[in-house]
C-alpha cells in the first residue's frame, strides 16, 4: 500500500480513539452530574424527614401515654424511612456512611420512657426536645460536609 | 456479632429468630407492664433461653415497623445489665440488619452495660 494509504488510515483510527475517548470523557461527567443530583435529592429527602421527625416527637411527648399510641407507631415509621435514606446513601459511597447520626436520632427520639405506660407529659421546653434538635443537626451536618467534600462547587 | 443482612452468611448450625415472624411485627415498649411485646419480654422469653441453650443465635431485626430505642436497651443492653450475661454468651449471638444504625445502637447498649458492669 502506498504510504500516504497508511497516513489515512492511522488518522482514521486516531480520530476513532479520539471520539472514544471524548466520548468517555462526557459520559463520565455525565454520570457524575447525575450522581450528584441524586445524592442531593437524597439528602433534601433526609432534612424533610428529619422535620417530620422532630414534629411528630414534639406531638408524641406532649400527649399523655393513653393518648399516644398512634403517635409513637407514627414516629418509629418516620425513623425507620429515615434510616433507609440513609442505608441508601451509603450506597453511593462509604463517605456517605450516617449510621452513627441515625442512631443518635433514634436514640433521642425514642429512647428512655418512650412508649412507656408511666410516662409523663413532657413540657414544651424539655431538654429532650433540645437533644433531639442537636442530633438532627449532627446528622444534616454531616450530609452536608460531605456533600461539599465529594461534589465540591466550582470557584466563580 | 453485628452483620448487615448484605454482609456475612448466617451460620447454617445456629438457631434462627426473626423479631417480626418470632416474636412480633410491632415491638413497643421498654418493660411487660408497657404492652405485650416489650423489650422485656422479648429478651426474657425469646432471647435469652435461645442464648442459654448453649447454641449460637442468628437473629434477624427486619420486617418490623420499626423500633424504639426504649425496646433496643432493654432487649439488648439488658441482658448483660439484667441477666449478667458474659461476653462468651453475647459473642454467640449473631445480629442481621438491613438497617445499619440497629447495629449500630445494640452493640452501644451491650458495650455500655459492660461497661457499667465492670465499674462495679
Amino acid at each position: 500500500m502506498a504510504e500516504d494509504g497508511w497516513i489515512k488510515i492511522i488518522i482514521a483510527g486516531a480520530q476513532i480513539v479520539f471520539a472514544a475517548v471524548g466520548w468517555k470523557i462526557i459520559s463520565l461527567g455525565n454520570d457524575k452530574r447525575e450522581t450528584r443530583k441524586e445524592v442531593r435529592t437524597l439528602f433534601n429527602e433526609i432534612r424533610a424527614l428529619t422535620n417530620q421527625i422532630e414534629a411528630k416527637a414534639f406531638e408524641y411527648y406532649l400527649l399523655e401515654p393513653n393518648k399516644s399510641g398512634e403517635c409513637a407507631t407514627q414516629l418509629k415509621r418516620l425513623v425507620k424511612q429515615l434510616a433507609a435514606l440513609a442505608t441508601t446513601a451509603a450506597r453511593y459511597s462509604a463517605k456517605f456512611d450516617m449510621s452513627l447520626e441515625v442512631a443518635t436520632v433514634r436514640m433521642k427520639a425514642t429512647g428512655g420512657d418512650f412508649e412507656s405506660a408511666d410516662r409523663k407529659p413532657s413540657g414544651c421546653n424539655d431538654l429532650l426536645f433540645r437533644e433531639l434538635a442537636a442530633a438532627v443537626l449532627e446528622l444534616l451536618d454531616k450530609c452536608e460536609a460531605v456533600f461539599a467534600n465529594c461534589y465540591p462547587s466550582r470557584q466563580r | 456479632m453485628i452483620h448487615n443482612t448484605s454482609s456475612a452468611a448466617a451460620s447454617s448450625t445456629a438457631v434462627r429468630i426473626s423479631i417480626a415472624s418470632d416474636f412480633s411485627r410491632y415491638p413497643a415498649g421498654r418493660f411487660k407492664t408497657d404492652g405485650p411485646f416489650s423489650g422485656e419480654r422479648f429478651r426474657d422469653e425469646v432471647l435469652v433461653p435461645r442464648l442459654k441453650e448453649g447454641k449460637k443465635v442468628d437473629l434477624y431485626l427486619d420486617g418490623t415497623l420499626g423500633y424504639g430505642s426504649s425496646f433496643l436497651e432493654e432487649a439488648f443492653g439488658g441482658l448483660v445489665r439484667v441477666h449478667g450475661l458474659d461476653s462468651e454468651v453475647i459473642d454467640r449471638l449473631a445480629i442481621y440488619s438491613s438497617d445499619a444504625s440497629l447495629a449500630v445502637e445494640i452493640k452501644k447498649y451491650i458495650d455500655d452495660a459492660v461497661r457499667l458492669k465492670k465499674q462495679r
